[in-house]
């Protein structure tokens, strides 16, 4: 890799650090495991820098690469690290910094519940916005299959402990 | 489920992972772990078949003592049907492992520029172009794909482990030695049409491993390879020719253990005919190469393997053999010793690094203390 694309490489990774280590987390709900599989994303990209740059959408490679890693982390994976939601403050109003950590944990807490699968479509579709056929793309399955884990999910969130005053909102 | 609580799941989930603050991007590791990728896919990609006939005779009587500590797992059984005339486009071959079934199907992308598999179920990992079968240097460039989920009628999940890949256009047959002894015949399918290579693909239980893989043409044998099976993981980086003895002979050595940043690690070698590989659960290196050395002449130093996890990250080294140890001095301070370990007729050693403090300098001992050289990260 020359200069300028080493150059090219590190703006562009800079720049989708953040929002692929958010995305890994979500899926994971282990910083550590986060930080890895962003990383090796971009040690991917990094590696294959020529294709990446010239792609349509070089996000949607670095999701894929996320996703397949994460299946990968699964037979290594050392002690997860398992979020528990703080038990919440029914009398503190929104705004409160401990309410919202509480919120927090909890969403995080009731994906990790999820099957992996689950877990990865409805933080593709509902954290990153993407469309069905986006999703499907990005996890290697049919738009069916992304629309009935997507049901799923839902309903298993909908009877999640951690989520227990979701249903009543 | 209501719109609603669709938007709901959007803003809970936009509240705990838009203002999640990930650490400072680790541009440093991620280009090292880049270059390493680099390195290790020209490895694979171009897999040693050059080498003198030797020793025919004792070949078999070495076969015979190649016998790694295998796995448990020998009560199973795999059937393999490669793809005929007819099968579903892509298809490579289908099969069952006890009675999970299993299928790996290779597919152009959407562009057409990157060839995707998908290994048992839908999840593609796509790369590259697919080879032209007669520029291939070995018989044949086979990938690991080291834990899938095969389903039994029942929908019952069974860890499987994929080899599969592209062969080159003299290869007729592929034979394929398990741990319990079964013997498959592999026959390549013409995915891409004759211009390019055609491809093979076989899964195992996640605790089986291959013995050997032998390359035949329609008349003859090509080449074998025995592969390094760790932790689930089937790596092939090397062939060697028909009747070459298959050396070096097995040896597995811990080249260091420790505890960096929190986290506990040690890290093996392990040298056989399979070429060199280096294994840590710690940062999940599991890396092969198919030379056992690296090093060039009158270099002390040479990278063997890194690998990065949490917040640790180990390399392991090649030294010279004048080389007893290194003194590693990090930016922040930290001094600390490795030691050379001998494996087989090479010396290699392990150094480990903290994301927070990560830029080091060596300097190279001998066995009497005397300086040999000095050296930074960058530049091995």
């Amino acid at each position: 890799m020359d200069g300028a694309a080493a150059a090219e490489f590190s703006e562009f990774a800079h720049n989708r650090w953040p929002g692929l280590v958010r995305l890994a987390y979500g899926i994971t709900g282990d910083r550590g495991l986060a930080e890895d599989l962003a990383q090796t994303a971009l040690a991917n990209a990094y590696a294959s820098w020529k294709r990446v740059s010239r792609a349509n959408d070089p996000d949607a490679y670095l999701r894929r690469i996320v996703v397949n890693a994460h299946r990968g982390s699964f037979r290594r994976r050392r002690v997860s690290e398992h979020l528990t939601a703080e038990p919440p403050d029914t009398c503190a109003p929104q705004s409160d910094p401990a309410r919202m950590h509480g919120d927090r944990a909890s969403i995080i807490a009731a994906l990790a519940a999820l099957p992996r699968r689950q877990r990865e479509v409805l933080v593709l579709r509902f954290w990153l916005d993407l469309t069905e056929v986006q999703v499907a793309a990005s996890l290697g399955c049919s738009v069916g299959t992304v629309k009935s884990q997507t049901s799923r999910a839902l309903a298993k969130l909908r009877s999640s402990a951690e989520l227990a005053d979701w249903e009543a909102r | 489920m209501s719109i609603q609580d669709e938007r709901d799941l959007r803003a809970r989930l936009g509240a705990a992972l838009d203002e999640f603050e990930p650490s400072p991007f680790p541009l440093h590791r991620v280009v090292r772990q880049g270059r390493a990728a680099v390195i290790r896919r020209r490895l694979t990609a171009v897999a040693v078949v050059a080498a003198v006939a030797v020793a025919a005779a004792l070949a078999p009587l070495l076969v015979d003592s190649l016998q790694r500590p295998s796995p448990a797992n020998h009560h199973y059984r795999v059937t393999v049907h490669s793809a005929a005339p007819g099968s579903p486009q892509g298809l490579v071959a289908h099969g069952l492992v006890n009675h999970a079934r299993w299928q790996l199907t290779v597919r152009h992308n959407a562009q057409g520029s990157e060839i995707c598999v998908s290994s048992v179920h839908g999840y593609a990992s796509c790369s590259g172009g697919p080879p032209l079968g007669a520029r291939m240097s070995s018989p044949a460039a086979l990938f690991g794909d080291p834990d899938q989920t095969a389903l039994t009628s029942d929908g019952r999940g069974v860890r499987v482990q994929m080899l599969y890949g592209p062969v080159r256009r003299d290869v007729d047959h592929l034979r394929v030695q398990l741990s319990n002894g079964q013997v498959l015949m592999l026959r390549p399918a013409p995915i891409f049409g004759n211009r390019y290579a055609s491809w093979v693909a076989l899964a195992v239980p996640f605790s089986a491993a291959v013995r050997e893989v032998i390359a035949y043409s329609a008349s003859r044998e090509l080449g074998y390879t025995i592969p390094f099976t760790a932790a689930g993981s089937i790596e092939v980086v090397r062939w060697q020719s028909p009747g070459q003895a298959p050396t070096p002979q097995p040896t597995t050595v811990r080249l260091g253990s420790g505890s960096t940043a929190g986290t506990s690690w040690s890290a093996s070698a392990h040298l056989g005919p399979w070429g060199a590989c280096f294994t840590s659960a710690a940062v999940k290196m599991d890396i092969c190469r198919g030379r056992t050395s690296v090093l060039r002449p009158g270099q002390l130093v040479a990278m063997m393997a890194s690998s990065h996890a949490g917040h640790v990250s180990l390399t392991v080294l090649q030294v010279a053999p004048s080389v007893d140890h290194l003194t590693v001095t990090t930016s922040g301070g930290r001094t600390f010793t490795v030691s050379a370990v001998a494996v087989g007729s090479w010396r290699y050693c392990v150094v480990p690094a903290d994301d927070h403090d990560p830029d080091i300098s060596w300097t190279a001992y001998d066995a009497s203390g005397g300086q040999l050289g000095t050296g930074s990260a960058r530049n091995w």
